[in-house]
């Protein structure tokens, strides 16, 4: 037999063999990533995502539109949102649509935004009826206390629990640092609502005296993650450290998650904001990222079309231009894989869609919807 | 020569002492959060700061000083003032727009965490104004006796 012959024949053999091996080889290697697809360009700051029963989308701009996309991703309209003293500039304006849980037949929905002046300035929650693509019964359930001026760290994601009450996340307005350990009021908290805005009986700080009601946790920066997964029963948040410091908190009621004495970052100009990285009687973080990556959006996959992130927390960067999954095991990080980094894009907010889809807003003037599918 | 190291000078110990007082006042707001903090953390935030804060707060003073000199010498070439006073309201004045010009080019409100209140700004602005009048008083010619 000649030596080329030799060669093929081998070469014949050992393909079935590499073939078997391949398959057999553990499953823990890293899955393909996901493959994105453009469902919509030219959205204005696109700020928070929501899936509409009949299909399509409804997405908020943060300079005051809701977008009413089909499931294509087209655009079917953009409505002027008429909220009561609807107030927009640099991080304000039009943040966070929620629908509630029963909207296929109440068509009620939730929009936080920021509301006031220049000068004194908050965010407020409102509800409203969606109807025929119009906003209706619009009504100012909640403002926070107390204004101010600038307008920077609102927060203002929110999320529905089970029993129907509303958690909304707030800023610390900046300047007012401080004061998220101030349980007078509501700057840097986290606060709990019934539906119409009542403070629920249940609320952590109820019955104390000279403390805002509606505190359902304290010490925060600016949280504008939040998720709750059914599954566990965990409600998971994470927030913009200043420089270095973003944090992912596992969220229990009365809790002091320690800004600005607790941090590991410091301030924009390099000075020490505390000398404390952790504090007495002061929740630590489950997780955090110095430098850091700006946290802007939140889901926790619980969908069917990619097994293998069943259970993972997929945060969007702003600053860190990536989508975080991170990989847990009870309430701990023990995996973090960084996706979409060829997109070199702001990403603002992630949203798993009932068809198990990973759905994604960019941030910018000139924003987009993408999807993510399996390889 | 010597003006020029008299200028960095001014600079570096209005900086040092600006980066001072905002630790010592960034320190009280969290004293008055958790209660006393231990010399030896206080020692250590004071020293963080004159390392990662101080330089950028000598590079905001710098040109500031440096117009505020330039603009104080035309002045007092056509008014009839008291120089310590006028350089050191000069100054302060320029430190004051400078402040203002930049937390609106900033992303946030405020830029230096001292400048969020009344007080915090006028130490800050002193910081910088009494730089300019340490170049002032150290930068002259002086005859030997």
């Amino acid at each position: 037999m000649s030596l080329s012959r030799t060669l093929l024949f081998t070469l014949a053999l050992s393909l079935p063999l590499v073939a078997l091996a391949a398959s057999s080889l553990p499953s823990s290697l890293p899955p393909s990533g996901p493959k994105v697809q453009i469902l919509t360009e030219g959205l204005e700051y696109p700020w928070s995502l929501s899936f509409l029963p009949s299909g399509g989308f409804l997405l908020t701009e943060r300079s005051g539109q809701l977008v009413t996309l089909g499931s294509d991703g087209q655009v079917l309209q953009k409505l002027d949102v008429n909220l009561p003293e609807f107030y927009a500039a640099a991080q304000g304006g039009l943040l966070e649509v929620l629908l509630a849980d029963n909207f296929a037949q109440s068509g009620r929905l939730f929009l936080s935004y920021v509301c006031g002046t220049a000068n004194a300035n908050s965010v407020c929650l409102a509800s409203a009826s969606w109807q025929d693509n119009q906003l209706t019964d619009v009504k100012k359930i909640f403002r926070a206390t107390p204004d101010r001026r600038g307008a920077a760290h609102y927060g203002g994601r929110m999320v529905q629990l089970p029993d129907q009450s509303l958690v909304l996340t707030l800023g610390d307005g900046f300047d007012y640092r401080e004061q998220a350990q101030n349980k007078a009021n509501h700057l840097g908290k986290i606060v709990r609502l019934q539906q119409d805005g009542s403070v629920p009986a249940d609320n952590p700080l109820v019955g104390q005296a000279a403390v805002a009601a509606e505190i359902f946790t304290l010490g925060h920066r600016n949280v504008q993650g939040i998720v709750y997964d059914v599954a566990t029963g965990s409600l998971w948040s994470h927030e913009h450290g200043p420089k270095g410091g973003d944090e992912l908190n596992l969220l229990q009621a009365g809790v002091n998650y320690g800004w600005p004495v607790a941090t590991t970052g410091i301030d924009y100009t390099g000075a020490r904001i505390s000398p404390f990285t952790r504090f007495t009687g002061m929740a630590e973080p489950v997780y955090q990222w110095s430098p850091s990556i700006a946290p802007a959006g939140m889901t926790l996959y619980r969908g069917e079309a990619f097994p293998q992130y069943q259970g993972n927390i997929f945060i969007t960067a702003l600053a860190g231009k990536a989508l975080h999954r991170l990989v847990l095991d009870g309430d701990k990080v023990v995996e973090e894989e960084k996706l979409l980094t060829e997109l070199d894009s702001r990403l603002r907010d992630v949203r798993t869609g009932p068809d198990g889809l990973i759905y994604i807003l960019t941030d910018g003037p000139a924003g987009k919807l993408l999807r993510l599918t399996p390889q | 020569m010597r003006r020029i190291l008299v200028f960095l000078l001014a600079v570096l110990l209005a900086a040092s002492a600006g980066s001072m007082i905002q630790s010592l006042v960034n320190l009280q707001a969290i004293v008055a959060l958790t209660g006393p903090i231990a010399t030896a953390e206080q020692l250590s935030t004071l020293w963080f700061d004159l390392r990662h804060f101080m330089p950028v707060l000598a590079a905001i003073f710098l040109p500031i000083m440096l117009l505020s000199l330039v603009l104080s010498r035309i002045v007092l070439k056509r008014a009839t003032l008291g120089k310590v006073p006028a350089v050191f309201v000069i100054t302060a004045l320029s430190t004051w727009a400078a402040l203002l010009i930049i937390n609106q080019l900033a992303p946030m409100p405020t830029l230096i965490a001292l400048n969020r209140t009344l007080a915090g700004t006028l130490l800050l602005l002193s910081c910088c104004a009494l730089g300019a009048v340490f170049y002032h008083y150290f930068s002259r010619s002086r005859s030997v006796a």
